[in-house]
């Protein structure tokens, strides 16, 4: 794969555009400090000069009035405000929108370039004033007292690797004011020991200067997490005011003075730790993730199919070898599948924005606490995690949270909170969205119930039946349809999307105090520990996650029921759903059955299979698109002997099983 | 980079021309250690390189620094403006190169 230096500059301007609306949305909390500005300072400094580098002029000139904004913020000329927030917030979307169009940013981007302008006090502001300041060159702020400034500057040995030039960052010193540049020999290795891309110099610096030390600071803006660079303040002038070399004019004989000594610099440091972090790291694109995952996949079949073969011929020699190759290829799956691991809070801190942008819009003022981002998950599920989040956001900010005065009355604090954690339990993660708003009101939902003919009117049921109602299609009680929520078409959907990756969704609510939001989600959707069991002749895999129990069913419990299908349990009475009839399997039963108790929703129900097989590592191949309408089964896998087992999905049969039993509609077959 | 040596009585010419930059320094590392392993006098002659970045000077001034704590001697090298002014543009001091109280350098 060829070097893309404008791919990685996007990846790595996607990554700073997230840091900075973070950065930007913690200006509006009380938790902001100096180093946040720097933050965002940093970040648009660095997009301005690699966009410059990748000939992307519009970004850099554009990001350029951010960054003269944000350093008249730096130096408290200009105060931290909400329309500060509102302005970066609305820069940082025209950056992105820049790098996704290619655009030069047109009259949106005049608007905005006028905004800042005015922001800064400088209402004169244009593009074409920005495209001819755009030039990379470090401007001195002339306050009219030059200070003496002491520089260590100690470079990572890996630096020359990356193209950093130090002679190029001199010169921008130089253009700064006078410098007295010493380089420090003491680490060169011998000849022999020598590395060719590492760097064993490192500098001191004096320089005479009016700049601030901010100014100084942004001339090591690209190197600071790759050196060791400290700046401090001396007393007095140390550098004659004769004007600096000008870099590209050769220095004749005789050859230069040697530099006075400069005072000892404090002691070197190792590189910075976030130096070290990005060193330790590799970006890979995620398609050779997933055919690495994809390679798993099938070494693991074919390992089952070698374990079939061993254990068939039975040769001792081949006992121990096969063994020891099931332990490594288990051990090298978890590894690769570890790898696709993504913590949830890369998903997590786009979400702030929306809560930002959308209480403003609603007129409300909602606080988003976060917990467990560190939690993982597969890359695939958070992928299609975003949008049914968005959606249990959207609602709790438009229908859960009240306006302040609302809260203010119900003697709650003004300010609304929507807590959104994630944690392990099991072999799962749980996603919580909770907020403390209104919760949801069972009266409301049993009369739009009753009118959209759910229900009689005069039936009364269970409060768990209430709170799912909100989750069938089309349902809302939102008393007005917003551009935010409202149309009903939210939550089912959401409900949908978290079953097809093979989660669940839960509701928990309190009138008056809030309500909860759980989405059961499995760790992977590559490999699961499944079930395996026979109905019928065939071979079928239940996922192991959702499945407590297995009971016997014999012929004489089968009578004993009645036709009502329900078994009893240590005491509890359970429906089972029968798979041969469901699937139209005909044939003879065995004399004793076998009932997979399985758990949906907090409910417990049973499938009724021929015999149970044992667990088995299944490796999950989608199936073919003639297939994709089958509700009941949400995949396939080959198993050791070459054949295909079906992955039955326990809640599409229980959708399957309800629908078949709603009156007037035949039973339906999968 | 062009590298060339020529042996004279008692000891040898070694000739560096062209680019001596981050790209160039590993073949001139080896070069230079076969230089020091000879051992004998050797004059430098540098006048030829045309540009080089820190990776060259840094090699250049450990090959001249380790030429003199082995003892060897050399002749006052010729060093290009090039050279003098990738120095002085990164401080580093020319006396390193051209020391005249080990005149045997470079």
């Amino acid at each position: 794969m060829s070097y893309n230096p404008l791919g990685t500059f996007r990846l790595e301007a996607a990554e700073l555009l997230d840091e900075i609306e973070q950065a930007a949305l913690s200006l509006d909390s009380a938790g902001w400090t100096q180093e946040t500005i720097h933050r965002l300072f940093r970040a648009f400094h660095t997009i301005k000069g690699s966009g410059a580098m990748c000939g992307l002029d519009a970004v850099a000139g554009f990001t350029h009035h951010v960054e003269s904004l944000l350093d008249r913020v730096r130096d408290g000329s200009i105060p931290v405000t909400p329309e500060l927030t509102g302005v970066v917030l609305q820069a940082r979307d025209h950056i992105r929108w820049l790098l996704d169009s290619e655009d030069a940013g047109g009259d949106a981007g005049e608007a905005l370039i006028a905004l800042i302008g005015r922001l800064s006090e400088d209402p004169g502001a244009t593009a074409e004033a920005v495209a001819a300041e755009t030039a990379p060159a470090v401007a001195p702020i002339d306050d009219g007292e030059p200070r003496t400034w002491r520089i260590l500057f100690r470079p990572n040995p890996s630096i020359l690797l990356f193209g950093t030039n130090p002679a190029a960052l001199f010169k921008d010193l130089r253009s700064l004011g006078s410098c007295q540049i010493e380089a420090h020999t003491g680490d060169v290795p011998p000849l022999d020991r020598i590395e060719a891309d590492h760097c064993y110099l490192w500098w001191t610096v004096l320089l005479d200067t009016s700049a601030e030390e901010a100014a100084i600071r942004d001339v090591f803006i690209f190197v600071e997490d790759d050196a060791k660079i400290d700046i401090e303040r001396v007393s007095a002038p140390a550098v004659d005011a004769a004007p600096a070399p000008v870099a590209g004019t050769p220095v004749r004989e005789p050859a230069p003075a040697p530099p006075q000594p400069i005072p000892a610099p404090r002691p070197a440091a190792t590189p910075a730790p976030a130096a070290k972090a990005r060193e330790s790291t590799v970006r890979v694109p995620a398609e050779r993730l997933d055919r690495l995952v994809n390679l798993i996949g099938e070494l693991v079949m074919n390992q089952s199919r070698l374990a079939r073969a061993s254990s068939e011929v039975r040769v001792a020699e081949y006992t121990a070898p096969v063994e020891e190759l099931s332990r490594l290829i288990a051990e090298l799956r978890d590894h690769v599948l570890s790898i696709r691991m993504l913590p949830i809070g890369t998903l997590f801190g786009r979400f702030r924005r929306l809560v930002h942008d959308l209480s403003a819009e609603l007129g409300k003022d909602v606080e988003l606490i976060t917990q467990g981002a560190e939690t993982e998950l597969d890359k695939s599920i958070l992928d299609q995690l975003g949008e049914p989040l968005v959606h249990c956001l959207r609602n709790s900010l438009d229908h859960g949270v009240e306006s302040p005065d609302e809260r203010a009355e119900r003697g709650k604090p003004r300010r609304g909170t929507i807590r959104l954690t994630a944690s392990h339990e099991g072999s799962n993660v749980v996603v919580s969205i909770q907020d403390d708003g209104r919760g949801i009101a069972r009266k409301a939902v049993l009369a739009k119930a009753v009118e959209q003919g759910l229900i009689d009117a005069g039936a009364n049921p269970a409060d768990r039946e209430i709170l799912d109602m909100i989750l069938l299609p089309g349902f809302s009680t939102a008393r007005k349809v917003s551009n935010v929520s409202g149309r009903g078409v939210g939550m089912d959907a959401v409900k949908r999307a978290i079953e097809n990756l093979r989660g669940t969704l839960t509701l928990a609510s309190e009138e008056g105090q809030g309500t909860t939001i759980s989405l059961t989600l499995p760790l992977t959707l590559a490999i699961i520990e499944g079930l395996l069991f026979e109905a019928g002749g065939g071979q079928f895999i239940v996922p192991m996650a959702s499945v407590t129990e297995n009971v016997d069913l014999t012929a004489v419990e089968r009578q004993r029921g009645n036709g009502r299908n329900l078994i009893s349990v240590r005491g509890e009475l359970i429906p089972y759903i029968d798979l041969r009839e469901m699937f139209g399997i005909e044939g003879r039963r065995p004399p004793v059955e076998r009932v997979l108790i399985v758990r949906h929703e907090n409910e417990r129900f049973g499938l009724v299979v021929d015999r149970v097989l044992g667990t088995h590592q299944t490796v999950i191949q989608s199936l073919g698109r003639f297939y994709r309408r089958v509700e009941v089964v949400s995949g396939a896998t080959i198993m050791g002997d070459g054949r295909v087992a079906l992955i039955v999905d326990p809640p599409a049969i229980v959708r399957l099983a309800n629908r078949s039993r709603s009156p007037g509609r035949r039973p339906e077959r999968a | 980079m062009k590298v060339s040596h020529v042996d004279s009585e008692g000891g040898m010419r070694f000739q560096i021309e062209g680019i001596v930059d981050i790209r160039a320094v590993a073949s001139l590392q080896q070069s230079l250690c076969q230089a020091l392993v000879r051992g004998g006098v050797i004059q430098f002659d540098l006048s030829g390189v045309v540009d080089c970045d820190v990776a060259g000077l840094q090699l250049m001034y450990a090959a001249l620094r380790d030429l003199r704590a082995a003892g060897h001697s050399s002749e006052r090298p010729r060093i290009s403006d090039a050279i003098r002014r990738t120095a002085s543009d990164i401080g580093l001091s020319l006396e390193e190169f051209d020391s005249a109280e080990n005149p045997h350098v470079l």
